[in-house]
């Protein structure tokens, strides 16, 4: 079937087929490899991408679901060239040693820092549950969403 | 990727959905987070050529409050369920239970219809609403029709739904007392993974003793099932400590769990339901009692 969407703010027409999720149909189709794919089975949040702004795996929805949606993935996360604070952030704490997770990490981040902008530690954590790194461990993972957070906080005020 | 050549079909309205389901039969299912359905397709295992799509729908998505009953259509994702205001408020149990399930993207996605129409022993939604007397709205060729939770579970992965229905929506009536409610779950790692076992308990007290009492278990049978004989015990009754722990043996007793499951043995499920009902039942009733001392909503 053919349908319309948006990705990262270009606005696509395309033919899909219900025979391939979304994570497949970005990287293999689309050439946006920055999504990344492991489990297929929601359990590791590598593959996370904003659907109309909420975070959710792309190895569980199927390509013709995003007709006339909006999909933000990580290469539409800095703008015009400028990193965004969550990025910078990460970079400055050496949050990510592989970097596997990182994509789903960011853009689950900045769907929760939109709705929490000042978040407890405890509450980061909640929020990146459904995001597994299996090398630096989570502590400067958080860490750099809690300065993010100041930095967007600061940028407001 | 396996080649298959699925077909995707988006209907405009229920009715449509019902139709292109009588339509093509045996060769569709109906789909609506996709948490079960997409990892079906990745792996090969889908047996069916036509999805039907239900995730758009907007008279499946609304929370509908009415003076008698809150209608929740079915799919409303669980964190719809989880962060509702009037869920929270009313349900508490369900919004727990809700927001137990799996990684919050997955919760973004998954819907309080697929949860139910898969009848899945461990589905954690299953308890909160069978205390609540939940009633389930279906739709087919014939028209609406509704059936209690209870009788809508036939068995494991067995449901009352005929091949031309789907879940349309899940009917809570407003209890004449207030309930408070609350839902304890065990899962291997204490995270987001599948129950071990899970109790639901909804009260209603009047100087703290208990006046209305629904308590019901899940992953821990066939189908997740109310204990009347728990039920019973405890009305009338202060949540002492004798009385809880005796209400969680009479939990413990009403579970009948299989042999050779991966997550826990019989014994072990039998085990940890008493702690689990205690607890519910503690905190059910301390939810009960601040609701009659505290403002009436």
């Amino acid at each position: 079937m053919k349908i319309s969407f948006k990705i990262n703010g270009y606005q696509y027409s395309k033919e899909v087929s219900a025979n391939m999720s979304l994570v497949t149909f970005l990287r293999d189709v689309l050439d946006l490899t920055g999504t990344k794919h492991a489990c297929d089975g929601g359990e590791c949040g590598a593959c996370t991408i904003l659907l109309d702004g909420i975070p959710v795996n792309a190895c569980l929805i199927l390509a013709p679901a995003i007709r006339n949606r909006e999909v933000i993935t990580i290469e539409g996360l800095a703008e015009n060239g400028e990193l965004h604070p969550l990025q910078k952030s990460f970079a400055e704490n050496s949050a990510l040693q592989c970097g596997y997770c990182g994509s789903g990490m960011l853009l689950t981040a900045k769907a929760f820092l939109e709705k929490s902008p000042d978040p407890t530690r405890e509450e980061v954590k909640k929020a990146l549950s459904g995001n597994l790194c299996r090398c630096t461990g989570y502590v400067g993972i958080v860490d750099s969403v809690l300065a993010a957070a100041k930095d967007i906080q600061g940028e407001v005020l | 990727m396996i080649e298959q050549d699925i077909k995707y079909l988006v209907p405009s309205n229920i009715e449509e959905a019902v139709e292109f389901c009588s339509q093509f039969g045996k060769s569709a299912r109906f789909i609506a987070g996709g948490t079960e359905v997409v990892p079906m397709i990745t792996h090969g295992r889908l047996k069916q050529t036509y999805l039907i799509e239900l995730s758009r729908l907007e008279q499946l998505l609304e929370i509908k409050q009415h003076e008698r009953c809150h209608n929740i259509g079915a799919a409303v994702t669980l964190s719809e369920l989880q962060h509702s205001p009037l869920i929270k408020m009313y349900w508490t149990a369900l919004a727990e239970a809700s927001a137990s399930i799996r990684e919050p993207q997955v919760r973004n996605l998954g819907t309080i219809g697929g949860n139910l129409a898969l009848g899945v022993p461990s589905a954690d939604l299953v308890p909160p609403l069978l205390t609540y007397d939940a009633m389930i709205g279906l739709v087919g060729l014939k028209g609406r029709r509704w059936i209690s939770l209870e009788e809508f579970l036939i068995g494991p992965y067995k449901t009352a739904l005929q091949s031309d229905e789907l879940v349309v929506e899940i009917k809570l009536s407003k209890p004449e007392c207030r309930l408070g409610s609350a839902f304890m779950k065990l899962t291997k790692f204490g995270g987001s993974g599948l129950s071990i076992a899970t109790v639901a308990v909804a009260l209603s007290t009047e100087d703290d003793r208990i006046t209305d009492a629904r308590l019901a278990i899940g992953s821990a049978g066939p189908v997740p099932l109310r204990v009347a004989a728990a039920e019973a015990f405890l009305v009338g009754k202060q949540p002492s400590l004798e009385v809880l722990s005796h209400a969680g043996r009479l939990a413990s007793e009403a579970a009948d769990p299989r042999d050779g499951s991966i997550r826990a043995s019989p014994i072990h499920r039998r085990r940890v339901l008493i702690p689990l009902a205690s607890r519910a039942i503690t905190l059910a009733a301390e939810r009960a009692s601040d609701q009659t001392t505290g403002a009436t909503l």
